[in-house]
């Protein structure tokens, strides 16, 4: 039986950000995924290495904390980060404007303190409102002011693989699609974790003197595998996706409960979010319901009010690993996050660790190993906010890349927004294989040499997999024009048999259909005609009698 | 004065028109665009658990086979065995009814013969070994041997610059093209002994007819070519090759949006039309609806549900849709089956679309097509058939009213 020093479960940025801190700290280490890198919350978050605005109320040291690490973040994989310019319009007129205009200003002021020297954010600025309408045009009139601040935001998918890949690199053994179904003390070399292989359905056992369980918000469960116990307070939380930009700087809008809800520019496209309830379904098959996607459609109306004229191509869906506490708010909730040694509840070399945000996933991953790393009198210093993750450890000139591939500038820039510098040991390949320039995906553009490097270098093993790399299919077409050339790319990399090539479609429209069925209405649903046509000659048919 | 205005050209429409110009009636068919008929690919599905004997069904593939074949496009099938078509990943459809070019890889008849199946490199997905590999496991009876791949290197057929199935037919529809690839072909099958030859679906859009009969004769097979994956090649084949049959058939084409009706109590006397030139008034004894579903046009997809022409009221099964929001009518866990596609028009026995009391919206309006309710279309669940068959009855009623 393999042993390991440490076991990490959970692929979201938590898990792997642990993962990767522990290996380079020299700890035999395996990371265990049940889905996919970022499948859970991490991939469903708005993507905001936010400084922590909203904690600066209640909570300095949130905001201080999540500042300092959006800087470390920037350092270790900019070409994984946009900034985000925000507007936080103010509607009315007479006193109470201004004064509402002067308090958030002094806010904003506040936050400058922090986000400017930490994070590279720029000051904020006050607009007046013939400056608004110049920067969006779009948005609804009777605006008194307006201010500016800016946030960065992350692929966070991507954010998750690197992270993983940096593990491996550093030595750690990573699976995903690999699930831990038990935790067994007994065995005198260790804890004895149990693991289904989800695509092979096969089962094995592994044996770790430490496991972390960074399971978000899977973490009771996991934690109820050796009997322990970890409390939180799950939310909700969705997103709309449009097909294309909306506006190009983030709105700030009040929903009808008076929280702050945004759209804002995310890649080729438009985001608006969020939700925030509390959730305790099932964890594995979340949808976004209509009261959530109206919810969000009202409030950004008042601020923009052609905001339902454009097409929302889908939506995304994640649950909030918020640490419980009772009498508040979903939105009041503390975002610290917790680190729980189960060693008091029989469960010796058992660590969970739960709350916070994407934000400060690098900071948690730290303590989080500082802890497994004390239990192996490891000294060895914490490098996870100096090392650069895989893709940033060089400058890419691309318009050097663009000429020597003969590649439109655009297409490079996208695929080095994915890549970073690793964009060179993807297209070298086409060296060899000239055909592999092809555009898979329209709407991004995804070249087939990517869809292979992500096979390839990071465990890409379905079509969903290659969707969180590369953003392929998820754009207007909802995988009507790529998923099925992707799937052949996926045959042929992986020996696919054509049963395993429908189940493969078969899986990734399912997941396509969850994600859009909340927002199917005009077009989409025409759209959708056709796409059940397409699954109909990819399912062939049964013989009639 | 017009004897029928059919609103809406796909399949619904064409075949209604068609079967009222045959009782020579004089009709006016006015479509916006192209609906789901020029996406389908070139084939009739007949609708499940259907007795195949149901007379207006056969009448109307038969005057779809009679109509499609003046324009020179030939229509196989039967209605006592389906074909056993495949598509690149060898995967198996079974309509009762196709284009020639396709019904040819009918692979029932491929037993004792020897087929080259020809690769066009760059062109497919999935390599043709795929394709072999899931034809002799979805269907019984046929060798390895049988079937052979022939390939043909993308530089050595490629004058087209780009790869997209739709893009390289329509090159085709350039005979010189057309030839030069056919020789390429040729070339490549000619030493050996073959019964027919399979492509991929690309034999032109336009000038199907003219390059399909090149194709063959230069290649000196039988050549078939296999389903795309609902490209809409071969569907615009017969959405393009019927208009030339409708004008010699005295049907006037009009390329308009109806967008209101005129009505005179419970008579439509005409219906306003659209164009870039404007707004006219077009009037007839009779209409027919067939503006097919959320694809077509016929059903706008937002709430409130109602016909996009005549705002009649669309029902799921029995059950009025309202203004219910789309998602009420989805199950979002599921894939398949989603019954919001199976909604539509309730029409009494004369196919005449109900208001919300049950009585016909007008006695003059009859409607046809995917429009109507209680046939999911999508997928491989008889939409053609359903459409042909309800474009046919709902002439034959106006033909009784006006007898
Ligand atoms: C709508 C929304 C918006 C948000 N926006 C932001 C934002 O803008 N900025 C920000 O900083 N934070 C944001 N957050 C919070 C942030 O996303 C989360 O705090 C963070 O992603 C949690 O990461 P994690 O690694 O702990 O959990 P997850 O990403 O959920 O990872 C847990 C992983 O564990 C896996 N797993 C579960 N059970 C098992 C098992 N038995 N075996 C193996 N693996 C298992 C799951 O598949 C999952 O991938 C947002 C959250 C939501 C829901
Ligand atoms: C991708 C795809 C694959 C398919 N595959 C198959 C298959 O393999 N087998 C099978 O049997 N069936 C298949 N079908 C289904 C079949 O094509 C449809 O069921 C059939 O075409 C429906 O015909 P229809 O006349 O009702 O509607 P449509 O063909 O959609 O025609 C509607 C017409 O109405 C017009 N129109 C709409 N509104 C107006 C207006 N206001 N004014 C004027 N004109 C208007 C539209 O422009 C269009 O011309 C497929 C469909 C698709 C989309």
């Amino acid at each position: 039986m393999n042993c390991y020093d440490v076991i990490v479960i959970g692929g979201g940025v938590n898990g792997t950000g642990t993962a990767r801190d522990c290996a380079t700290r020299g700890l035999k280490t395996l990371l265990v995924e049940k889905n996919d890198f970022g499948s859970g919350t991490s991939g469903a978050s708005t993507s905001m290495i936010h400084g922590g605005l909203r904690y600066l109320r209640t909570d300095v040291k949130t905001t201080k904390t999540s500042c300092l690490d959006s800087g470390y973040t920037q350092k270790i994989a900019p070409h994984l980060l946009w900034r985000i310019p925000f507007l936080m319009p103010v509607f009315g007129s007479g006193l109470q404007a201004k004064i509402y205009t002067e308090l958030v200003e002094t806010y904003l002021e506040a936050y400058d303190h922090f986000s400017v020297p930490l994070k590279n954010g720029r000051s904020h600025t006050r607009l007046d409102p013939n400056e608004v309408y110049r920067l969006e045009p779009g948005l609804a009139g009777g605006i008194h002011a307006a201010l500016t601040f800016d946030e960065w935001g992350i692929y966070a998918h991507r954010l998750c693989a690197v992270n993983a890949l940096s593990a491996v690199e550093n030595g750690a053994e990573a699976l995903n699609h690999t699930e831990v179904m038990g935790l067994e003390w007994g065995s005198a070399e260790g804890i004895t974790v149990k693991l289904k292989d989800r695509l092979q359905n096969t089962t094995s056992k592994v044996l770790a003197k430490v496991v972390v369980n960074a399971t978000g918000p899977w973490s009771p469960q996991v934690a109820a595998l050796a009997k322990a116990e970890v409390k939180l307070r799950p939310g909700k939380g969705i997103h709309l996706v449009s097909d294309r930009r909306v506006s190009n700087i983030a709105i700030v809008a009040t929903a009808v409960d008076g929280r702050q809800i945004f759209v804002l520019p995310f890649g080729n496209c438009s985001m608006i979010g969020t939700t925030d309830d509390d959730y305790y379904g099932d964890l594995d098959l979340l949808v976004a319901h209509e009261d959530e996607v109206e919810y969000l459609l009202q409030g950004i109306e008042k601020v923009f009010p052609t905001i339902r004229q454009y097409r929302w191509t889908h939506t995304t869906v994640g649950v909030r690993p918020t640490l419980f506490e009772w009498g508040k708010n979903e939105d009041d909730l503390y975002r610290e996050h917790a680190i729980f040694d189960h060693s008091s509840e029989g469960a010796p070399g058992l660590f969970s660790i739960a709350g916070g945000k994407l934000a400060s996933y690098r900071w948690m991953s730290e303590e989080m190993a500082d802890v497994v790393a004390k239990k192996f009198e490891n000294k060895n210093r914490c490098r996870t906010h100096i090392d650069p993750l895989p893709g940033a450890e060089a400058e890419v000139d691309l318009n050097v890349v663009s000429r020597k591939y003969q590649l439109p500038l655009f297409t490079v820039l996208k695929l080095y927004h994915r890549h970073g510098c690793r964009i060179e040991e993807i297209l070298k390949e086409t060296e060899s294989h000239p055909s592999w320039k092809r555009v898979v995906c329209v709407c991004e553009p995804v070249l087939e040499a990517e869809v292979r490097y992500v096979i390839r270098k990071e465990w890409a093993r379905n079509l969903s997999d290659i969707a969180r790399r590369t953003r392929l299919g998820l754009g207007s077409c909802q995988g009507i024009d790529c998923a099925v050339p992707a799937a052949a790319i996926l045959a042929d990399e992986l020996s696919l048999t054509a049963r395993e090539i429908g189940a493969a479609l078969q899986a990734f429209f399912e997941e396509r259909w969850r994600s859009k069925a909340p927002v199917l209405r005009g077009r989409e649903l025409a759209q959708e005609e056709i796409t059940r046509h397409l699954l109909g000659q990819l399912e062939g048919e049964l013989q009639r009698c | 004065m017009l004897d029928v205005v059919v609103i809406g050209g796909g399949a619904a429409g064409t075949l209604a028109a068609l079967k009222l110009a045959s009782a020579s009636k004089k009709v006016a068919l006015v479509r916006k665009g192209y609906g789901a008929l020029a996406l389908c690919p070139g084939v009739v599905h007949l609708p499940r658990g259907n007795d195949k004997g149901g007379s207006s069904l056969q009448n109307s593939i038969a005057l779809w086979r009679s109509a499609l074949e003046s324009g020179g496009l030939i229509l196989e099938g039967g209605w006592t065995e389906d074909l056993s078509l495949m598509n690149e990943m060898g995967n198996i459809q079974r309509p009762a009814f196709a284009l020639q070019s396709l019904a040819r890889g009918d692979l029932a008849q491929w037993k004792g013969q020897r087929v080259a199946l020809v690769d066009l490199e760059g062109l497919h997905h999935f390599p043709l070994e795929r394709m072999r590999e899931g034809i002799l496991k979805n269907f019984g009876g046929l060798k390895q041997t049988d079937i052979e791949i022939r390939s043909l290197r993308f530089r050595e057929w490629s004058s087209f610059g780009a790869v997209p199935l739709e893009v390289v037919s329509r090159g085709m529809d350039e005979v010189d093209l057309a030839m030069k690839l056919a020789q390429k072909i040729r070339d490549l099958v000619r030493r050996e002994r073959f019964d027919r030859v399979g492509l991929p679906p690309i034999l032109g859009v336009e000038r199907h007819v003219e390059v399909y009969s090149i194709v063959q004769e230069i290649v000196e097979y039988p050549c078939f070519e296999w389903l795309p994956f609902s490209s809409g090649v071969v569907g615009l084949r017969w959405q393009r090759g019927i208009d030339p049959v409708l004008d010699k058939r005295g049907i006037e084409r009009m390329e308009a949006k109806v967008v209101q009706p005129v009505s005179h109590k419970q008579r439509l006397s005409g219906v306003y039309v659209e164009t870039s030139q404007g707004r006219s008034v077009l009037e007839a004894q009779n209409f027919i609806l067939a503006t097919g579903k959320f694809l077509g046009g016929g059903i706008p997809s937002s709430p409130p549900w109602k016909e996009s022409i005549f705002g009649a009221p669309i029902y799921l099964g029995k059950e009025l849709m309202g203004s219910r929001s789309a998602y009420s009518y989805l199950n979002p866990l599921a894939l398949q089956p989603q019954p919001i596609f199976a909604c539509g028009l309730r029409v009494d026995e004369r196919m005449r679309p109900l208001n919300e009391e049950g009585s016909p919206l007008f006695e003059n309006l009859h409607a046809a097509g995917s429009l109507l309710a209680e046939h999911d279309d999508t997928g491989s669940t008889g939409g053609m058939g359903c459409a042909l068959a309800s474009g046919y009855l709902a002439a034959e009623e106006i033909l009784g009213g006006l007898a």
